[in-house]
């Protein structure tokens, strides 16, 4: 009777540990979207942390930084700019293995926001702190 | 007779290679040429100013004085912004009256209180200078007009991009130490109870906006900024947000110039009624005071210090001796 006490509380956290595997933030790193507009090159870069915080550049240059949150596949995002108490939610697609990613808009009322996330296809470029 | 004609031909041969070292080359490319053509008083009608007369180089393209003075001493009209970070605006000069960097570039050569110059007496004149009749026929394959005029000066401006501070280091590289905790401090404060990021968001912390932050009154102030191009009523009052990259090289402050330090700047925005009591037009933002302590008003100005691009810190230095 121990031992099945034992193997079950040893079951529940393995599945608890695995459930937390399922759920890691795969957004954390360094996406890049390249482009050109009216010839000249813009290179867009978002930086999604471990702690929570992201930043995203321009041509590295900060142009949006605020915090979110992964919940599955979908991402909670906020900044001051938009309004720091209102969260826009995206839905990503992670293609190969994270070798890319695209933001396909579920709701955003922040025009600038939808317009520079939704659809984009972003490549990773490495890892954040 | 023989030592003589060595000497000849000695002197003969330095003098060849002394004028090829000294020779004005000629530019590789069109922001080479602005350049040069930016830096040359050639653009004005006495021959002694020239662009950076005014947008000077060590403080990030802008000038000391609250206006600047053009031809003959004439005094300008507004404070001059820095020539800077212009690759992305889409307005240009404080009332906007400019939509493209070309346009832009032609008009304070033209205008009668700054370099006081018709286009084409300028271009004449680039016509008629060897230098820069072959330059432009070398970048432009074409003798100099108005239009690889304004090109020229705009490819150059559109050189002056800076995106390497400390503010970038920290948040491009995850550099905690390259600000400090007061500097940090003071971004929370600009995206929170400063309400900065109201206005001054993106790369160069500007909006394409134009708002009036209440410096019209009609009587002292009377400026009405936009409103002058618009001819809207609404506009009365409103200017170009100004970008803050190097903004701790750039004073004076506002359209008029009428603030010497940035801590005067962030007094006035704390509670602009103390300082301009009877403003037209200002915008709602403004209405509640901030109530910023000393500490955080330090805070947003270190803050502020902190977009200064690293290639300025030698200048930065001088103006800020006591900042690390």
């Amino acid at each position: 009777m121990k031992k099945l006490y034992l193997f079950s509380f040893l079951f529940v956290v393995l599945c608890t540990a695995l459930s937390f595997a399922d759920d890691a933030n795969l957004l954390i790193g360094r996406w890049e979207h390249s482009t050109i507009s009216h010839g000249e090159s813009f290179n867009f870069l978002a930086v999604f942390r471990i702690n929570g915080t992201f930043d995203g550049f321009i041509n590295k240059k900060e142009f949006v930084s605020g915090v979110y949150h992964m919940k599955h596949d979908t991402l909670y995002i906020s900044d001051a700019t938009c309004n720091a108490q209102y969260q826009g939610t995206y839905k990503v697609e992670f293609y190969g293995l994270r070798d890319s990613l695209r933001f396909h808009v579920i709701q955003d009322t922040c025009k600038g926001r939808r317009e520079g996330t939704n659809g984009l296809l972003f490549k990773n470029v490495g890892a954040s702190r | 007779m023989k030592k003589l004609c060595i000497t000849l031909f000695t002197l003969g041969i330095i003098l060849v290679i002394s004028q090829g070292a000294f020779k004005d080359h000629e530019p590789v490319n069109a922001a080479a040429l602005g350049r040069k053509l930016f830096f040359d008083p050639i653009l004005s009608s006495t021959g002694k100013i020239s662009c950076a007369s005014c947008h000077k180089e060590e403080f990030a393209f802008s000038d000391t004085s609250a206006v600047s003075l053009g031809v003959h001493g004439r005094k300008g009209v507004r404070n001059t912004p820095s020539a800077m970070n212009m690759s992305l605006q889409v307005a240009f000069f404080w009332d906007g009256r400019a939509t493209t960097l070309e346009q832009q570039a032609l008009i304070p050569i033209q205008n009668p209180i700054e370099m006081d110059l018709s286009v084409n007496t300028a271009v004449w004149r680039l016509g008629h200078n060897k230098y820069y009749k072959s330059a432009f026929t070398a970048v432009f394959n074409e003798a100099p007009n108005a239009g690889n005029l304004a090109k020229a000066l705009s490819a150059f401006e559109r050189t002056l991009e800076t995106g390497n501070s400390p503010f970038d280091d920290w948040r491009l590289n995850d550099n905690e130490s390259a600000v400090s905790e007061s500097a940090k401090r003071g971004f929370a404060i600009f995206n929170s109870k400063g309400r900065c990021i109201q206005c001054h968001f993106g790369p160069d912390f500007n909006d394409v906006e134009f708002r009036s932050i209440g410096l019209y009154d009609g009587k002292t102030l009377r400026d009405s900024g936009r409103a002058c191009v618009t001819k809207k009523v609404a506009d009365v009052g409103r200017f170009k947000i100004g970008a803050l990259r190097n903004v701790a090289l750039t004073a004076p402050y506002m359209h008029n110039g009428m603030f010497k330090t940035l801590r005067q700047v962030i007094d006035y925005y704390n509670d602009p009624d103390k300082i301009v009591s009877h403003s037209i037009n200002r915008d709602t933002l403004l209405n509640i005071p901030m109530g910023l302590t000393e500490g955080e008003k330090t805070d947003l100005e270190n803050f502020l210090v902190s977009l200064t691009d690293k290639r300025f810190a030698g200048q930065l230095k001088k103006l800020r001796p006591l900042q690390r």
